[in-house]
Protein backbone atom coordinates (compact mmCIF):
# COMPACT_ATOMS: atom_id res chain seq x y z
CA UNK A 1 0.00 0.00 0.00
CA UNK A 2 1.37 3.40 -0.96
CA UNK A 3 1.38 6.11 1.68
CA UNK A 4 1.70 9.69 0.45
CA UNK A 5 3.18 12.60 2.36
CA UNK A 6 1.76 15.54 0.44
CA UNK A 7 0.60 19.12 0.65
CA UNK A 8 -3.18 19.40 1.09
CA UNK A 9 -4.70 22.68 -0.08
CA UNK A 10 -7.99 23.66 1.49
CA UNK A 11 -10.67 23.95 -1.20
CA UNK A 12 -13.57 24.46 1.22
CA UNK A 13 -14.03 24.51 4.99
CA UNK A 14 -17.34 25.18 6.66
CA UNK A 15 -19.75 24.29 9.41
CA UNK A 16 -22.24 21.47 8.76
CA UNK A 17 -23.67 21.05 12.27
CA UNK A 18 -22.96 22.28 15.79
CA UNK A 19 -19.15 22.29 16.34
CA UNK A 20 -18.88 20.10 13.24
CA UNK A 21 -17.01 21.05 10.08
CA UNK A 22 -16.47 19.62 6.63
CA UNK A 23 -13.13 20.35 4.98
CA UNK A 24 -12.37 19.67 1.34
CA UNK A 25 -8.71 19.12 0.55
CA UNK A 26 -7.01 19.13 -2.85
CA UNK A 27 -3.96 16.90 -2.60
CA UNK A 28 -0.71 17.35 -4.48
CA UNK A 29 -0.86 13.87 -5.91
CA UNK A 30 -2.44 12.48 -9.05
CA UNK A 31 -4.48 9.78 -7.47
CA UNK A 32 -5.18 9.19 -3.79
CA UNK A 33 -5.97 5.49 -3.45
CA UNK A 34 -8.18 5.56 -0.37
CA UNK A 35 -10.84 3.06 0.69
CA UNK A 36 -13.75 3.61 3.11
CA UNK A 37 -12.56 3.25 6.72
CA UNK A 38 -9.05 4.50 6.01
CA UNK A 39 -7.79 7.70 7.58
CA UNK A 40 -5.31 10.50 7.09
CA UNK A 41 -3.07 12.40 9.48
CA UNK A 42 -2.99 16.16 9.06
CA UNK A 43 -0.30 18.49 10.27
CA UNK A 44 -0.77 22.17 10.85
CA UNK A 45 2.44 23.62 9.45
CA UNK A 46 4.84 26.05 11.11
CA UNK A 47 3.92 25.46 14.74
CA UNK A 48 5.11 23.16 17.50
CA UNK A 49 1.86 23.58 19.46
CA UNK A 50 -0.06 21.57 18.41
CA UNK A 51 2.93 19.35 17.71
CA UNK A 52 1.57 16.05 16.48
CA UNK A 53 -0.56 15.33 13.45
CA UNK A 54 -4.26 14.76 13.97
CA UNK A 55 -6.02 11.65 12.63
CA UNK A 56 -9.23 12.02 10.59
CA UNK A 57 -11.38 9.47 8.82
CA UNK A 58 -11.84 10.08 5.15
CA UNK A 59 -15.44 11.20 4.67
CA UNK A 60 -15.49 11.16 0.89
CA UNK A 61 -13.28 11.01 -2.16
CA UNK A 62 -14.86 13.40 -4.60
CA UNK A 63 -12.16 13.39 -7.27
CA UNK A 64 -9.06 11.20 -7.62
CA UNK A 65 -7.08 13.79 -5.63
CA UNK A 66 -9.79 15.60 -3.67
CA UNK A 67 -11.02 14.31 -0.33
CA UNK A 68 -13.34 15.54 2.38
CA UNK A 69 -12.84 15.09 6.09
CA UNK A 70 -15.39 15.88 8.77
CA UNK A 71 -14.27 16.98 12.21
CA UNK A 72 -15.61 18.13 15.52
CA UNK A 73 -13.92 21.00 17.28
CA UNK A 74 -12.59 19.42 20.47
CA UNK A 75 -9.18 20.95 21.13
CA UNK A 76 -6.43 23.26 20.02
CA UNK A 77 -5.74 21.56 16.68
CA UNK A 78 -9.34 21.48 15.49
CA UNK A 79 -9.92 25.04 16.78
CA UNK A 80 -7.12 26.22 14.51
CA UNK A 81 -8.46 24.14 11.63
CA UNK A 82 -11.96 25.56 11.76
CA UNK A 83 -10.62 29.07 11.17
CA UNK A 84 -8.46 28.07 8.21
CA UNK A 85 -9.40 29.60 4.89
CA UNK A 86 -9.49 28.39 1.32
CA UNK A 87 -6.05 27.96 -0.24
CA UNK A 88 -4.34 27.61 3.14
CA UNK A 89 -2.24 24.48 3.27
CA UNK A 90 -1.95 21.50 5.57
CA UNK A 91 0.37 18.53 5.19
CA UNK A 92 -1.24 15.14 4.82
CA UNK A 93 0.03 11.62 5.49
CA UNK A 94 -2.13 8.84 4.09
CA UNK A 95 -4.13 6.92 3.25
CA UNK A 96 -3.49 4.96 6.45
CA UNK A 97 -4.87 1.86 8.12
CA UNK A 98 -7.21 -0.86 6.96
CA UNK A 99 -10.70 -0.05 5.74
CA UNK A 100 -14.05 -1.84 5.94
CA UNK A 101 -14.40 -5.28 4.35
CA UNK A 102 -17.33 -6.56 2.29
CA UNK A 103 -20.23 -6.86 2.57
CA UNK A 104 -20.36 -10.41 1.24
CA UNK A 105 -22.63 -11.01 -1.71
CA UNK A 106 -26.26 -11.28 -0.63
CA UNK A 107 -25.72 -9.49 2.66
CA UNK A 108 -27.31 -6.16 3.36
CA UNK A 109 -25.13 -3.50 5.00
CA UNK A 110 -26.33 -1.81 8.17
CA UNK A 111 -24.38 1.34 9.03
CA UNK A 112 -24.65 2.66 12.58
CA UNK A 113 -22.97 5.88 13.68
CA UNK A 114 -22.73 7.91 16.85
CA UNK A 115 -21.90 11.62 16.55
CA UNK A 116 -18.89 12.43 14.40
CA UNK A 117 -18.47 8.66 13.87
CA UNK A 118 -20.74 9.26 10.90
CA UNK A 119 -17.74 10.45 8.84
CA UNK A 120 -16.24 7.13 7.63
CA UNK A 121 -19.72 5.65 7.18
CA UNK A 122 -20.63 8.40 4.69
CA UNK A 123 -17.65 7.24 2.61
CA UNK A 124 -18.73 3.60 2.91
CA UNK A 125 -22.36 4.46 2.02
CA UNK A 126 -21.18 6.23 -1.13
CA UNK A 127 -19.67 2.96 -2.34
CA UNK A 128 -22.77 0.82 -1.71
CA UNK A 129 -25.99 0.57 -3.71
CA UNK A 130 -28.80 2.46 -1.89
CA UNK A 131 -31.13 -0.56 -1.72
CA UNK A 132 -28.32 -2.69 -0.23
CA UNK A 133 -27.90 -0.56 2.86
CA UNK A 134 -29.61 0.82 5.91
CA UNK A 135 -27.99 3.84 7.58
CA UNK A 136 -28.82 4.70 11.19
CA UNK A 137 -27.20 7.82 12.65
CA UNK A 138 -27.30 8.79 16.30
CA UNK A 139 -26.69 12.28 17.67
CA UNK A 140 -27.19 14.14 20.93
CA UNK A 141 -29.64 16.63 19.54
CA UNK A 142 -31.10 18.04 16.32
CA UNK A 143 -28.41 20.72 15.97
CA UNK A 144 -25.73 17.98 15.85
CA UNK A 145 -27.30 16.26 12.86
CA UNK A 146 -25.22 16.32 9.68
CA UNK A 147 -27.61 16.53 6.67
CA UNK A 148 -26.92 13.45 4.48
CA UNK A 149 -27.54 15.53 1.37
CA UNK A 150 -24.25 17.35 1.99
CA UNK A 151 -22.44 14.09 1.33
CA UNK A 152 -24.49 13.18 -1.72
CA UNK A 153 -26.88 10.79 0.03
CA UNK A 154 -30.59 11.13 -0.50
CA UNK A 155 -32.40 13.01 2.24
CA UNK A 156 -34.60 10.46 3.92
CA UNK A 157 -32.13 7.65 3.32
CA UNK A 158 -30.78 7.93 6.89
CA UNK A 159 -32.73 7.08 10.05
CA UNK A 160 -31.95 9.37 12.97
CA UNK A 161 -31.94 8.84 16.71
CA UNK A 162 -31.35 11.74 19.10
CA UNK A 163 -30.84 11.47 22.82
CA UNK A 164 -33.19 14.41 23.49
CA UNK A 165 -35.76 13.31 20.91
CA UNK A 166 -35.49 16.54 18.88
CA UNK A 167 -35.02 14.61 15.63
CA UNK A 168 -36.15 11.09 14.73
CA UNK A 169 -36.21 8.30 17.31
CA UNK A 170 -36.05 9.55 20.94
CA UNK A 171 -33.26 7.59 22.55
CA UNK A 172 -29.95 5.92 21.88
CA UNK A 173 -28.92 4.79 18.42
CA UNK A 174 -28.26 1.33 19.83
CA UNK A 175 -31.95 1.07 20.82
CA UNK A 176 -33.08 2.14 17.36
CA UNK A 177 -30.69 -0.39 15.83
CA UNK A 178 -32.14 -3.20 17.92
CA UNK A 179 -35.71 -2.09 17.12
CA UNK A 180 -34.86 -2.15 13.40
CA UNK A 181 -33.31 -5.61 13.77
CA UNK A 182 -36.50 -6.90 15.33
CA UNK A 183 -38.50 -5.51 12.39
CA UNK A 184 -36.36 -7.42 9.90
CA UNK A 185 -36.61 -11.15 9.53
CA UNK A 186 -33.46 -11.46 7.46
CA UNK A 187 -30.25 -12.12 9.33
CA UNK A 188 -28.19 -11.72 6.16
CA UNK A 189 -26.72 -8.52 7.53
CA UNK A 190 -23.28 -7.00 7.80
CA UNK A 191 -23.05 -4.31 10.47
CA UNK A 192 -20.58 -1.41 10.22
CA UNK A 193 -20.27 1.10 13.01
CA UNK A 194 -18.27 4.04 14.27
CA UNK A 195 -18.83 6.19 17.34
CA UNK A 196 -18.03 6.48 21.05
CA UNK A 197 -16.57 3.44 22.84
CA UNK A 198 -19.67 2.76 24.98
CA UNK A 199 -21.90 2.77 21.92
CA UNK A 200 -19.61 0.40 20.03
CA UNK A 201 -19.41 -1.87 23.05
CA UNK A 202 -23.23 -2.03 23.17
CA UNK A 203 -23.47 -2.72 19.44
CA UNK A 204 -20.81 -5.41 19.67
CA UNK A 205 -22.87 -7.07 22.37
CA UNK A 206 -26.13 -6.85 20.38
CA UNK A 207 -24.42 -8.25 17.27
CA UNK A 208 -23.01 -11.11 19.34
CA UNK A 209 -26.53 -11.90 20.64
CA UNK A 210 -28.02 -11.81 17.15
CA UNK A 211 -25.02 -13.64 15.66
CA UNK A 212 -24.25 -10.82 13.23
CA UNK A 213 -20.88 -9.96 11.78
CA UNK A 214 -19.92 -6.50 13.01
CA UNK A 215 -17.06 -4.26 11.97
CA UNK A 216 -16.15 -1.31 14.17
CA UNK A 217 -13.99 1.68 13.32
CA UNK A 218 -12.09 2.79 16.43
CA UNK A 219 -10.68 6.13 17.44
CA UNK A 220 -7.55 6.66 19.50
CA UNK A 221 -4.97 9.28 20.27
CA UNK A 222 -1.96 8.46 18.10
CA UNK A 223 1.39 10.00 17.30
CA UNK A 224 2.68 8.37 14.11
CA UNK A 225 -0.23 6.69 12.30
CA UNK A 226 1.99 3.99 10.80
CA UNK A 227 2.63 1.49 13.61
CA UNK A 228 5.96 2.89 14.79
CA UNK A 229 5.09 4.54 18.11
CA UNK A 230 2.66 1.92 19.46
CA UNK A 231 0.77 4.68 21.24
CA UNK A 232 -2.73 3.82 19.99
CA UNK A 233 -3.06 0.49 21.76
CA UNK A 234 -6.40 -1.23 22.18
CA UNK A 235 -6.79 -4.46 24.13
CA UNK A 236 -7.43 -7.55 22.07
CA UNK A 237 -10.07 -10.05 23.16
CA UNK A 238 -8.69 -13.01 25.06
CA UNK A 239 -8.73 -15.34 22.08
CA UNK A 240 -6.04 -13.38 20.27
CA UNK A 241 -2.41 -13.83 21.37
CA UNK A 242 -1.08 -10.25 21.01
CA UNK A 243 -2.46 -8.44 24.02
CA UNK A 244 -2.80 -5.13 22.23
CA UNK A 245 -3.66 -4.10 18.71
CA UNK A 246 -2.58 -0.76 17.30
CA UNK A 247 -5.55 1.21 16.03
CA UNK A 248 -3.47 2.81 13.26
CA UNK A 249 -1.87 -0.23 11.66
CA UNK A 250 -4.02 -3.22 12.71
CA UNK A 251 -7.21 -1.12 12.39
CA UNK A 252 -8.83 1.35 12.59
CA UNK A 253 -11.49 -1.13 11.42
CA UNK A 254 -11.71 -4.30 13.51
CA UNK A 255 -14.12 -7.17 13.79
CA UNK A 256 -16.03 -6.36 17.00
CA UNK A 257 -15.22 -9.83 18.36
CA UNK A 258 -11.46 -9.10 18.20
CA UNK A 259 -11.69 -6.32 20.78
CA UNK A 260 -11.78 -6.66 24.56
CA UNK A 261 -14.61 -4.20 25.29
CA UNK A 262 -13.89 -4.26 29.01
CA UNK A 263 -10.20 -3.44 28.38
CA UNK B 1 30.47 25.89 -2.12
CA UNK B 2 28.28 23.06 -3.38
CA UNK B 3 26.27 21.49 -0.53
CA UNK B 4 26.63 18.11 -2.27
CA UNK B 5 30.39 18.30 -1.74
CA UNK B 6 30.14 18.59 2.06
CA UNK B 7 31.47 15.57 3.95
CA UNK B 8 28.94 14.77 6.68
CA UNK B 9 30.85 11.73 7.95
CA UNK B 10 31.33 11.32 11.69
CA UNK B 11 32.86 8.67 13.94
CA UNK B 12 31.55 7.15 17.14
CA UNK B 13 34.63 5.38 18.39
CA UNK B 14 34.97 2.35 16.11
CA UNK B 15 31.80 3.19 14.13
CA UNK B 16 32.04 5.30 10.99
CA UNK B 17 28.72 6.96 10.10
CA UNK B 18 28.03 8.49 6.67
CA UNK B 19 26.23 11.33 8.40
CA UNK B 20 25.38 12.19 12.01
CA UNK B 21 21.61 11.71 11.79
CA UNK B 22 20.25 8.60 13.50
CA UNK B 23 16.59 7.63 13.98
CA UNK B 24 15.92 7.24 17.71
CA UNK B 25 14.67 4.11 19.42
CA UNK B 26 10.92 3.71 19.69
CA UNK B 27 10.16 6.32 17.06
CA UNK B 28 11.12 4.45 13.92
CA UNK B 29 9.65 1.03 14.67
CA UNK B 30 11.91 -1.70 13.34
CA UNK B 31 12.98 0.54 10.44
CA UNK B 32 10.46 -0.69 7.94
CA UNK B 33 7.45 1.41 8.96
CA UNK B 34 8.84 4.56 7.33
CA UNK B 35 10.91 2.95 4.59
CA UNK B 36 8.56 4.08 1.81
CA UNK B 37 9.16 7.69 2.86
CA UNK B 38 12.70 7.55 4.27
CA UNK B 39 15.16 5.28 2.41
CA UNK B 40 17.06 3.83 5.40
CA UNK B 41 20.31 3.99 3.44
CA UNK B 42 20.18 7.77 3.54
CA UNK B 43 20.48 7.83 7.34
CA UNK B 44 23.62 7.72 9.44
CA UNK B 45 21.95 5.00 11.49
CA UNK B 46 18.78 3.53 12.87
CA UNK B 47 18.17 2.58 16.49
CA UNK B 48 15.49 -0.08 16.56
CA UNK B 49 12.81 -0.23 19.21
CA UNK B 50 13.99 -1.44 22.62
CA UNK B 51 14.30 -5.23 22.76
CA UNK B 52 13.94 -7.36 25.86
CA UNK B 53 14.55 -11.05 26.51
CA UNK B 54 10.84 -11.92 26.47
CA UNK B 55 8.13 -10.28 24.34
CA UNK B 56 6.36 -7.46 26.16
CA UNK B 57 2.79 -6.32 25.48
CA UNK B 58 3.25 -2.86 26.98
CA UNK B 59 1.04 -0.64 29.10
CA UNK B 60 -2.76 -0.28 28.94
CA UNK B 61 -4.09 2.72 26.99
CA UNK B 62 -4.07 5.69 26.96
CA UNK B 63 -0.35 5.50 26.31
CA UNK B 64 0.33 8.92 24.83
CA UNK B 65 -0.84 12.46 25.40
CA UNK B 66 0.22 15.66 23.74
CA UNK B 67 1.52 18.53 25.88
CA UNK B 68 2.69 22.01 24.84
CA UNK B 69 5.37 21.46 22.15
CA UNK B 70 5.86 17.93 23.39
CA UNK B 71 4.32 14.58 24.14
CA UNK B 72 4.19 12.24 27.09
CA UNK B 73 4.42 8.53 26.43
CA UNK B 74 4.08 5.44 28.55
CA UNK B 75 4.23 2.75 25.88
CA UNK B 76 5.71 0.34 28.40
CA UNK B 77 8.59 -0.83 26.21
CA UNK B 78 6.28 -3.03 24.13
CA UNK B 79 8.34 -5.27 21.85
CA UNK B 80 8.37 -8.67 20.17
CA UNK B 81 11.27 -10.09 22.24
CA UNK B 82 14.82 -10.89 21.18
CA UNK B 83 14.10 -14.24 19.54
CA UNK B 84 11.34 -12.96 17.23
CA UNK B 85 13.38 -9.84 16.52
CA UNK B 86 16.35 -11.85 15.28
CA UNK B 87 14.16 -14.17 13.24
CA UNK B 88 11.64 -11.71 11.77
CA UNK B 89 13.20 -8.25 11.74
CA UNK B 90 16.95 -8.65 11.53
CA UNK B 91 17.18 -10.20 8.00
CA UNK B 92 15.68 -7.04 6.49
CA UNK B 93 17.75 -4.71 8.70
CA UNK B 94 20.87 -6.63 7.63
CA UNK B 95 20.25 -5.61 4.01
CA UNK B 96 20.37 -1.89 4.80
CA UNK B 97 23.23 0.41 3.93
CA UNK B 98 23.18 2.16 7.29
CA UNK B 99 24.40 1.48 10.82
CA UNK B 100 21.94 -0.56 12.83
CA UNK B 101 21.91 0.03 16.59
CA UNK B 102 19.84 -2.39 18.63
CA UNK B 103 18.42 -0.82 21.76
CA UNK B 104 18.26 -3.36 24.60
CA UNK B 105 16.82 -3.28 28.09
CA UNK B 106 16.15 -5.50 31.07
CA UNK B 107 14.93 -5.44 34.62
CA UNK B 108 17.78 -7.54 36.03
CA UNK B 109 21.48 -7.68 35.23
CA UNK B 110 21.03 -11.25 33.92
CA UNK B 111 18.40 -10.05 31.48
CA UNK B 112 20.75 -7.43 30.07
CA UNK B 113 23.44 -10.11 29.75
CA UNK B 114 21.08 -12.53 28.02
CA UNK B 115 19.77 -10.01 25.50
CA UNK B 116 23.25 -8.72 24.73
CA UNK B 117 24.69 -12.19 24.21
CA UNK B 118 21.86 -13.10 21.79
CA UNK B 119 23.44 -10.67 19.31
CA UNK B 120 27.00 -12.00 19.72
CA UNK B 121 28.54 -12.57 16.31
CA UNK B 122 25.31 -11.69 14.50
CA UNK B 123 25.79 -9.83 11.27
CA UNK B 124 23.62 -6.77 10.68
CA UNK B 125 23.92 -5.39 14.19
CA UNK B 126 26.57 -2.68 14.31
CA UNK B 127 26.23 -1.66 17.95
CA UNK B 128 24.10 -2.04 21.04
CA UNK B 129 22.43 0.91 22.71
CA UNK B 130 21.64 0.11 26.34
CA UNK B 131 18.55 1.64 27.92
CA UNK B 132 19.39 1.99 31.60
CA UNK B 133 16.26 3.97 32.49
CA UNK B 134 14.36 0.81 33.48
CA UNK B 135 13.47 -0.08 37.05
CA UNK B 136 15.78 -2.65 38.66
CA UNK B 137 13.47 -5.28 40.17
CA UNK B 138 16.24 -6.51 42.47
CA UNK B 139 16.67 -3.02 43.95
CA UNK B 140 13.08 -2.10 44.71
CA UNK B 141 12.37 -0.72 41.24
CA UNK B 142 14.94 2.05 41.35
CA UNK B 143 16.05 2.85 37.80
CA UNK B 144 19.51 1.44 36.94
CA UNK B 145 20.49 4.73 35.37
CA UNK B 146 19.95 6.85 38.47
CA UNK B 147 22.85 5.41 40.46
CA UNK B 148 26.47 5.57 39.21
CA UNK B 149 27.35 2.16 40.69
CA UNK B 150 24.35 0.42 39.20
CA UNK B 151 24.83 2.14 35.82
CA UNK B 152 28.42 0.90 35.79
CA UNK B 153 27.37 -2.67 36.62
CA UNK B 154 24.85 -2.78 33.75
CA UNK B 155 27.51 -1.44 31.41
CA UNK B 156 30.00 -4.12 32.53
CA UNK B 157 27.34 -6.83 32.27
CA UNK B 158 26.57 -5.90 28.66
CA UNK B 159 30.22 -5.43 27.68
CA UNK B 160 31.13 -8.87 29.02
CA UNK B 161 28.33 -10.44 26.94
CA UNK B 162 28.92 -8.87 23.55
CA UNK B 163 31.46 -8.32 20.80
CA UNK B 164 29.68 -5.14 19.62
CA UNK B 165 30.43 -1.55 20.50
CA UNK B 166 28.24 -0.50 23.43
CA UNK B 167 26.50 2.88 23.66
CA UNK B 168 24.78 3.60 26.97
CA UNK B 169 21.65 5.78 26.86
CA UNK B 170 21.42 8.05 29.87
CA UNK B 171 18.31 9.18 31.72
CA UNK B 172 18.02 12.89 32.56
CA UNK B 173 16.04 12.08 35.72
CA UNK B 174 19.07 12.36 37.97
CA UNK B 175 20.72 14.97 40.17
CA UNK B 176 24.00 15.08 38.24
CA UNK B 177 24.15 13.36 34.87
CA UNK B 178 27.94 13.81 34.64
CA UNK B 179 28.42 11.44 37.61
CA UNK B 180 26.53 8.69 35.76
CA UNK B 181 28.37 9.48 32.52
CA UNK B 182 31.77 9.16 34.20
CA UNK B 183 30.82 5.88 35.88
CA UNK B 184 29.63 4.40 32.59
CA UNK B 185 32.80 5.57 30.82
CA UNK B 186 34.98 4.04 33.53
CA UNK B 187 33.07 0.76 33.10
CA UNK B 188 34.24 0.67 29.49
CA UNK B 189 31.34 1.96 27.36
CA UNK B 190 32.27 3.01 23.82
CA UNK B 191 29.86 5.93 23.79
CA UNK B 192 26.91 7.67 25.42
CA UNK B 193 23.56 8.80 24.08
CA UNK B 194 21.47 11.39 25.89
CA UNK B 195 18.92 12.34 26.92
CA UNK B 196 16.18 9.77 27.31
CA UNK B 197 12.73 11.24 28.08
CA UNK B 198 12.11 13.44 31.12
CA UNK B 199 9.59 12.03 33.63
CA UNK B 200 6.32 13.93 33.43
CA UNK B 201 2.59 13.80 34.06
CA UNK B 202 -0.64 15.44 32.90
CA UNK B 203 -4.06 15.46 34.57
CA UNK B 204 -7.54 15.66 33.04
CA UNK B 205 -9.19 18.16 35.36
CA UNK B 206 -12.71 17.19 34.23
CA UNK B 207 -12.35 13.56 35.30
CA UNK B 208 -9.50 14.22 37.80
CA UNK B 209 -7.71 11.27 36.26
CA UNK B 210 -4.15 11.15 34.97
CA UNK B 211 -4.11 11.43 31.18
CA UNK B 212 -1.91 8.32 30.95
CA UNK B 213 -3.15 4.97 32.26
CA UNK B 214 0.35 4.51 33.70
CA UNK B 215 -0.15 7.85 35.58
CA UNK B 216 3.24 9.23 34.48
CA UNK B 217 5.33 8.97 31.35
CA UNK B 218 8.32 10.29 29.46
CA UNK B 219 8.28 13.77 27.97
CA UNK B 220 9.82 14.25 24.53
CA UNK B 221 9.70 16.77 21.71
CA UNK B 222 10.94 20.35 21.30
CA UNK B 223 9.80 21.20 24.85
CA UNK B 224 12.80 19.29 26.26
CA UNK B 225 15.47 20.50 23.82
CA UNK B 226 17.12 23.17 26.03
CA UNK B 227 17.44 20.63 28.87
CA UNK B 228 18.99 18.13 26.48
CA UNK B 229 21.46 20.60 24.96
CA UNK B 230 22.59 21.62 28.45
CA UNK B 231 23.09 18.03 29.57
CA UNK B 232 25.05 17.18 26.41
CA UNK B 233 27.17 20.30 26.92
CA UNK B 234 28.00 19.19 30.47
CA UNK B 235 28.59 15.51 29.69
CA UNK B 236 30.86 16.25 26.72
CA UNK B 237 33.08 18.20 29.13
CA UNK B 238 33.20 15.35 31.66
CA UNK B 239 34.07 12.33 29.48
CA UNK B 240 36.33 11.41 26.56
CA UNK B 241 34.06 8.88 24.83
CA UNK B 242 31.78 10.11 22.02
CA UNK B 243 28.35 11.49 22.86
CA UNK B 244 25.16 11.28 20.77
CA UNK B 245 22.77 14.18 21.40
CA UNK B 246 19.03 13.50 21.67
CA UNK B 247 16.11 15.71 22.62
CA UNK B 248 13.51 17.60 20.61
CA UNK B 249 15.40 17.89 17.34
CA UNK B 250 12.95 18.88 14.61
CA UNK B 251 15.25 20.51 12.07
CA UNK B 252 18.89 21.05 11.11
CA UNK B 253 19.35 24.09 13.35
CA UNK B 254 18.31 22.00 16.35
CA UNK B 255 20.78 19.25 15.42
CA UNK B 256 23.50 21.88 15.08
CA UNK B 257 22.93 23.07 18.65
CA UNK B 258 23.96 19.60 19.83
CA UNK B 259 26.83 19.20 17.37
CA UNK B 260 28.31 22.60 18.16
CA UNK B 261 27.98 21.75 21.87
CA UNK B 262 30.11 18.67 21.26
CA UNK B 263 27.85 15.77 20.27
CA UNK B 264 29.37 13.66 17.47
CA UNK B 265 25.99 12.57 16.19
CA UNK B 266 22.33 13.14 16.97
CA UNK B 267 19.20 11.07 17.25
CA UNK B 268 15.87 12.25 15.91
CA UNK B 269 12.83 10.86 17.70
CA UNK B 270 9.46 12.57 18.15
CA UNK B 271 10.10 14.59 14.98
CA UNK B 272 9.56 11.41 12.94
CA UNK B 273 5.92 11.41 14.08
CA UNK B 274 5.46 15.10 13.32
CA UNK B 275 7.22 14.97 9.96
CA UNK B 276 8.24 11.56 8.63
CA UNK B 277 10.77 13.28 6.36
CA UNK B 278 12.42 15.12 9.28
CA UNK B 279 15.64 13.06 9.17
CA UNK B 280 16.07 13.65 5.43
CA UNK B 281 15.42 17.37 5.78
CA UNK B 282 17.91 17.60 8.66
CA UNK B 283 20.63 15.90 6.60
CA UNK B 284 20.01 18.33 3.73
CA UNK B 285 19.92 21.25 6.17
CA UNK B 286 23.30 20.27 7.62
CA UNK B 287 24.80 20.22 4.11
CA UNK B 288 23.35 23.62 3.34
CA UNK B 289 24.63 25.08 6.62
CA UNK B 290 28.16 23.79 6.04
CA UNK B 291 28.15 25.05 2.45
CA UNK B 292 26.94 28.47 3.56
CA UNK B 293 29.68 28.63 6.21
CA UNK B 294 32.34 27.33 3.83
CA UNK B 295 32.95 24.23 5.96
CA UNK B 296 34.08 21.19 3.94
CA UNK B 297 33.66 18.63 6.73
CA UNK B 298 30.88 18.66 9.28
CA UNK B 299 33.29 17.19 11.83
CA UNK B 300 35.03 20.58 11.84
CA UNK B 301 32.13 22.18 13.67
CA UNK B 302 31.72 19.52 16.37
CA UNK B 303 32.46 20.99 19.79
CA UNK B 304 33.20 24.48 18.46
CA UNK B 305 30.97 26.25 20.95
CA UNK B 306 32.28 29.75 21.66
CA UNK B 307 32.03 30.53 25.33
Amino acid sequence: MRVDLVKAHIAANGSVAKDTYLMELRLETEEFLAAPGQFVMLRILDTTDPLLRRAFSICSLIKPNVIQIMYRVVGKGTRLMKDMKEEETLELLGPLGNGFQGPERGKKAVLVSGGIGVAPLFFLASRLKPHDLKFIAGYGSKEDVVPPGLLGLEEGSVLFATEDGSCGYHGLVTELFEAELNKTLSRQLQVYCCGPWEMLKKLAHICYEYDLDCQVSLESAMACGVGACQGCAVKASASYPPDYFHVCSHGPVFSSSDIDWEG
Amino acid sequence: MDPRGVDLGTALGPLELKNPVIAASGTFGYGREYSSIVPPGSLGGIVVKGISLEPKAGNPPPRIVETPSGMLNAIGLANIGVEAFIEEKLPWLRSLDTKVFVNIYGHRLEEYRAVASAFKGLEGVDALEVNISCPNVDKGGMAFGTDPGMAARVTEAVLSSTDKPVIVKLTPNVTDITEIAKAVEAAGAHGLSLINTIAGMAVDVETRMPRLANVWGGLSGPAIRPVAVYMVYRVVRSVKIPVIGIGGILEARDALEFLISGARAVQVGTANFVNPKATLEIIQGLRDYCARKGIAKLSQIIGTLET
